[in-house]
């Protein structure tokens, strides 16, 4: 019940927070080049039309009537209309929603299994050879640019090698993608048991993926051994070592479990964060995802898109934060909520 | 204007002792860098790196051998030789001569936000934190706002609304980065304004702003001179960023992400040459950045060392 209370109080928070969102979202939409009439109206409207439009769209309203009507919209779920395509900018995204979902999660998954025990063990042997390897890594890791290494991987691995296969989308050209369940491919095809679409679809994703981990590795790495190294210096470790138990217990049982809880809000921050580079991956690799169609759009000078997918970014990121926060608050008892 | 805050009398002591080690350490001004790089070498070589690519940006573009804009039609995709260092791009530019050029913008970019953010954040930071209150809830509630971008996608947002161009990129990565600064400076001049110092200044009749901005501001600047030197690497990589989807410096001016962007097509034909260098030049310089920071970061917060 107290949990409850807990998630209903964070979410009353947010409504502040959604609130200076749309307010951002609108001023930088109203900021825009051009005028969104004349764009809609097309090339042979003439002035009279370019009004209509105009009112049509409310843009003679005063500027508190345009926000509370855009607020309305964005409830609806309205993120207005591309002109390139004169499709609904949200049907467009949402249809793009699951590449993006699928490559970001599982880069995720990756790096938080090769990272935790990477961060762990340098914790555990501090100073070592292997603590010095992996602070360099993870410095080279946020150091290289994600458009440049995935570039550099796409050199190397498709037209070097040639052991990767085209860098285009996520699946290969003559392959049928998987029965549309959820519109992740790789979760698709496992659920029908199609092996061709899982095997090229995994094989799409190997470098787009490596790309993404390498840059979200480093800050996963770096506080799980801080972290660890912080317990270790904790009395109750103390204690349980010289209680007797085995170092290997105390490590896994008692370090490792506790150190977790500022790993979990790395995580989170990291997987919003990495949005970021994700559109940048997106765009390299052609993997028809939200960030991908966001770049073509400003390359259309069509920014109607852009700035949906900079709102919904937002409000995922923010979701996200949250969920972090109610898991923190389980894990945690020492947390009141 | 005043508010009382109640703490406890050992959490009064902690934040006294944590402000006397980062005074004692902003004091020795020489002592301080020694120690940096005496107990971490590896930041040495990051400050050897930054020092190296900031010449390069200083005197790279009076030594390039051509004109970092200057097309050549028949000298188009040639790979590196003894002219042409770097080779040339599809336009015939001296690729070199671009990198050494994109130098100067990228670090201009860089530093000329991080300095507006450093200076903003810290005015922000320093007003919210030491009057409490109405001020204090509005300025960070706007900061949380901005904070609920993940940064590079409000930089998107914001680029998108204003166009590309130097001095838009410059805008954008300092609104993106102004919440940080803001919100490091304000928990510093939360601790300090329950010091005696600030006291015995308040009570001396000393005015206001000069509390904030003599006793205040400087005393709060050890971890925050840190957190810049670290967000250099953040804004060289997000200007970058931007220049490379096309929403930051406009051709044909030369810049290092715009750059790997336009050799991005060449890239699969086996032209390496127009993408690899100035990515390379980028990675160096905010490796740089970044090794420098880690061993600041190491020295301000020692629980790190051992």
């Amino acid at each position: 019940m107290r949990l409850i209370a807990y998630i209903v109080k964070r979410l009353l928070q947010l409504v502040p927070i959604l609130i200076g969102v749309s307010m951002i979202t609108f001023v930088t939409a109203r900021l825009l080049p051009g005028n969104p009439a004349v764009m809609a109206a097309g090339p042979l409207a003439s002035q009279e039309d370019i009004a209509a439009v105009a009112a049509d769209m409310g843009l003679d309203q005063p500027i508190w009537k345009q926000y509370v009507r855009y607020v309305g919209d964005l409830l609806r779920g309205d993120f207005g209309t591309s002109w390139r395509t004169g499709e609904a900018v949200t049907t467009e995204l949402l249809r793009r929603f699951p590449a993006t979902l699928e490559l970001i999660t599982t880069a995720m998954f990756v790096a938080v299994l090769l990272g935790v025990p990477l961060g762990a063990l340098a914790a555990v042997k501090q100073g070592s050879k292997l603590d010095h390897a992996v602070r360099v890594f993870s410095v080279g890791g946020v150091s290289i640019p994600v458009f440049w290494s995935g570039l550099m991987l796409m050199f190397v691995f498709y037209y070097l090698l040639g052991w990767a296969p085209a860098p285009v989308g996520r699946i290969g050209f003559r392959i049928d993608p998987p029965t549309h369940i959820t519109g992740m491919y790789i979760l698709d095809s496992i659920l029908t048991l199609n092996g061709t679409a899982l095997a090229s679809s995994l094989s799409q994703m190997a470098l787009p993926l490596i790309t993404l981990v390498f840059a979200m590795l480093s800050p996963i790495v770096r506080i799980t051994r801080t972290s660890m190294l912080e317990v270790f210096r904790e009395d109750y470790i103390r204690t349980a070592r010289a209680s007797g138990l085995a170092k290997r217990t105390v490590i896994f049982k008692d370090a490792l479990r506790n150190a977790l809880l500022p790993v979990i809000t790395m995580i989170g921050l990291q997987y919003g964060y990495s949005l970021g580079g994700e559109v940048l991956v997106e765009q390299i690799f052609s993997w028809p995802g939200m960030g991908r169609y966001s770049i073509d759009a400003i390359f259309n000078v069509d920014y109607a898109p852009v700035q949906a997918f900079v709102m919904l970014v937002a409000v995922i990121y923010i979701t996200i934060n949250l969920i972090v926060d109610v898991l923190y608050a389980l894990l945690d008892p020492r947390i009141r909520y | 204007m005043k508010r009382t805050l109640v703490i406890s009398e050992a959490e009064r002591q902690r934040r006294e002792q944590q402000s006397e080690r980062l005074r004692s350490i902003c004091s020795r001004k020489f002592g301080f860098s020694f120690v940096v790089f005496r107990q971490n070498p590896v930041s040495l070589v990051g400050l050897i790196l930054v020092v190296m690519m900031l010449l390069v940006a200083i005197f790279g573009p009076l030594v390039a051998p051509f004109d970092p804009d200057a097309t050549n039609a028949r000298l188009r995709m040639r790979g590196p030789s003894a002219t042409h260092l770097f080779g040339t791009d599809s336009y015939g530019r001296d690729v070199f001569s671009r990198v050494l050029a994109a130098a100067r913008i990228d670090f201009l970019v860089a530093l000329a936000s991080i300095g507006f953010a450093f200076v903003l954040g810290s005015i922000i930071g320093v007003v919210a934190g030491y009057f409490g209150g109405i001020p204090d809830n509005l300025l960070m509630r706007v900061m949380d706002v901005m904070q609920s971008f993940p940064p590079f996608i409000l930089g998107m947002g914001l680029a998108a609304a204003m166009g590309p161009g130097v001095r838009n990129l410059i805008i954008v990565i300092t609104v993106i980065m102004v919440p940080g600064f803001a919100r490091m400076v304000r928990s510093r001049v939360l601790s300090l304004r329950e010091l005696a110092f600030v006291d015995a200044a308040k009570s001396s009749s000393v005015p206001t702003w000069k509390v904030l901005f003599v006793y205040l501001l400087p005393n709060s600047m050890g971890p925050i001179v840190v957190s810049a030197a670290l967000n250099i690497s953040y804004a060289m990589l997000d200007a970058a960023g931007l220049s490379f989807i096309g929403l930051g410096v406009r051709p044909p001016q030369a810049e290092w992400g715009m750059m790997i962007s336009e050799g991005m097509n060449n890239l699969l034909g086996g032209q390496w040459w127009v993408s690899v260098f100035p990515g390379l030049a980028l990675f160096i310089s905010v490796l740089g950045f970044n090794l420098l920071a880690d061993g600041l970061r190491d020295i301000l917060d020692p629980r790190m060392r051992r």
